[in-house]
């Protein structure tokens, strides 16, 4: 399952380039329904299935990208946790023997938000949230989740003033 | 290679480059194969202006005319002549570890190469024998396709006359090896590469050989080893053999190694991606992928024998697939004046 700039750009919801393709989780093809749009459980990407990395590999030779051009980092998220909303609105395309779980419009605003406090106004998390053109609810509703991730005082503080800019830009 | 490549089945974009990579590949195996098996006496008429001058490597030989048996029939027939006069000739233990290089079907086919030679009498050859079902009756060849009797002559021969002499085995190709190496000293690990046996078993054949003072060794170490090629070329006798055949060349500093296995493994591998590619239907980025795939397995090809090709690397893509069909392209070049 996918997040960040490249399932922004297959679900056509903010046309950019990106430099990484970003696996924040695979589903467990062992407990999971054969159905992957009903009652999918998802468990951490890491280790990634041996053909996939396999695959990763040579797609990294064949077009000279950096070996890590597909990656697992954002996976940290699953130790403070992952949006509630994440597993209610998967997009699912198949590439050959691949399927593709795309994170939905909800999850991706709640991971941007809180991608776009660390990274400032001028960073692109913050332009793919503002590019989203998220709702006062939509982003109220990812504010509930991103202060959770942070128990600093200053954290809540921040996360208000970046919803607010986003309000005050739309 | 079951039904011949119908390029025109290809996704748009890659038609041309593997129509052309597979028709250059086609050329050049052919080419060797033909040229070789005249070497041995079979009833192949050469198409080159000169005869092959480079040592045939018998059992890289075998495993690409079956691969390619069904691009030219008439290859049945030497490798059924070749089953019945020469099998005693081949290195049973060497088939198998060339055959690892070779497209998967070579594995297959060999069972019924093996079953033609244990009907002639080879019993080394009953274990590998594939005896019923398709493969056995796959070959099927042609009587009178060859010499009566075994007559190594040619210089191209000299692998299979050093194993007639000395018996089948790492002694005689290691020899072969260093006479074709044209008295260039060589480690054992790249003579063991040249020829496919462990380290250990041509270690060992260096090191009796070098005590019978057929060979030279250095006193480094690693030991490095060579043979005196004029020395060899003169008790081999290969212009005095071969004096009266036209078109031979001048044999006096000997038949050239070159890496045969390698370079029909990889000829043999591309006509195979292009018949997989089209059952398949693979996209020109898969294609390009599996290109590289196979030049990156084969590579020893073209460094072992320094043909400069394009580096892989160099072609992002599918932009390899043309990098690739001139890939192909020099290589058939080079087997014309290498053979």
């Amino acid at each position: 399952m996918v997040v960040g700039g490249a399932s922004l750009s297959l679900l056509g919801l903010v046309p950019r380039a990106t430099r990484d393709v970003d696996v924040i989780a695979r589903v467990d093809t062992v407990s999971s329904n054969a159905d992957p749009e009903t009652e999918i459980r998802l468990i951490e990407p890491d280790p990634l299935p041996e053909p996939l990395a396999k695959a990763i590999e040579t797609v990294a030779r064949d077009f000279r990208l950096p070996s890590n051009w597909m990656n697992t980092e954002v996976a940290l998220q699953w130790r403070m946790g992952l949006p509630p909303s994440l597993k209610e609105e998967i997009s699912w395309r198949q590439y050959g023997a691949l399927g593709v779980g795309l994170v939905g419009r909800r999850s991706m605003i709640a991971l941007k938000l809180f991608a776009a406090v660390d990274g400032g106004p001028g960073g692109v998390h913050y332009q793919d949230l503002s590019a989203l053109g998220p709702t006062d609810a939509e982003l109220d509703e990812a504010a509930e989740w991103v202060v959770t991730q942070d128990v600093s005082p200053d954290f809540k503080q921040m996360v208000s003033q970046v919803v607010e800019r986003v309000k005050q830009e739309r | 290679m079951a039904e011949e490549v119908n390029i025109g089945m290809l996704k748009a974009g890659a038609d041309d480059a593997v129509r052309s990579t597979v028709e250059a590949a086609r050329e050049a195996v052919l080419f060797v194969a033909w040229e070789q098996w005249h070497s041995l006496g079979s009833l192949a008429t050469p198409v080159g202006k000169h005869r092959a001058a480079s040592i045939v490597d018998p059992e890289a030989l075998v495993l690409c005319s079956l691969m390619i048996r069904d691009e030219e029939r008439r290859l049945d027939d030497f490798l059924g002549w070749w089953a019945e006069k020469g099998a005693s000739l081949l290195s049973v233990q060497r088939m198998l570890n060339l055959v690892e290089r070779f497209p998967d079907q070579a594995g297959v086919r060999l069972g019924a190469f093996a079953g033609l030679a244990a009907d002639a009498g080879h019993k080394r050859w009953r274990r590998h024998a594939v005896t019923t079902g398709e493969t056995a009756a796959l070959l099927k060849p042609r009587g009178g396709k060859g010499r009566d009797g075994l007559d190594l002559v040619e210089a191209p021969t000299l692998m299979l006359r050093l194993r007639a002499g000395f018996g089948v085995g790492a002694k005689a190709d290691l020899l072969t090896f260093l006479i074709g190496n044209g008295g260039v000293f060589a480690s054992v690990r790249e003579a063991a590469q040249a020829v496919s046996y462990t380290d250990a078993a041509v270690r060992n054949a260096a090191q009796e050989m070098a005590l019978a003072r057929f060979i030279e060794e250095t006193g480094s170490r690693p030991a490095e080893y060579a043979a005196d090629v004029r020395l060899w070329t003169e008790l081999l006798w290969f212009n005095k053999l071969s004096e009266h055949i036209p078109g031979t060349r001048d044999h006096t500093i000997g038949p050239a190694w070159r890496y045969w296995e390698h370079v029909l493994a990889f000829l043999t591998g591309v006509l195979e991606w292009a018949r997989i590619g089209v059952q398949e239907d693979w996209s020109p980025y898969i294609l390009s992928s599996r290109a590289r795939d196979l030049y990156e397995r084969h590579k020893k090809a073209f460094k072992a024998n320094r043909i400069a090709v394009p580096n892989p690397g160099d072609h992002c893509g599918t932009a390899y697939l043309s990098a690739f069909e001139t890939t192909v392209a020099m290589l058939r070049d080079w087997i014309g004046s290498h053979v």
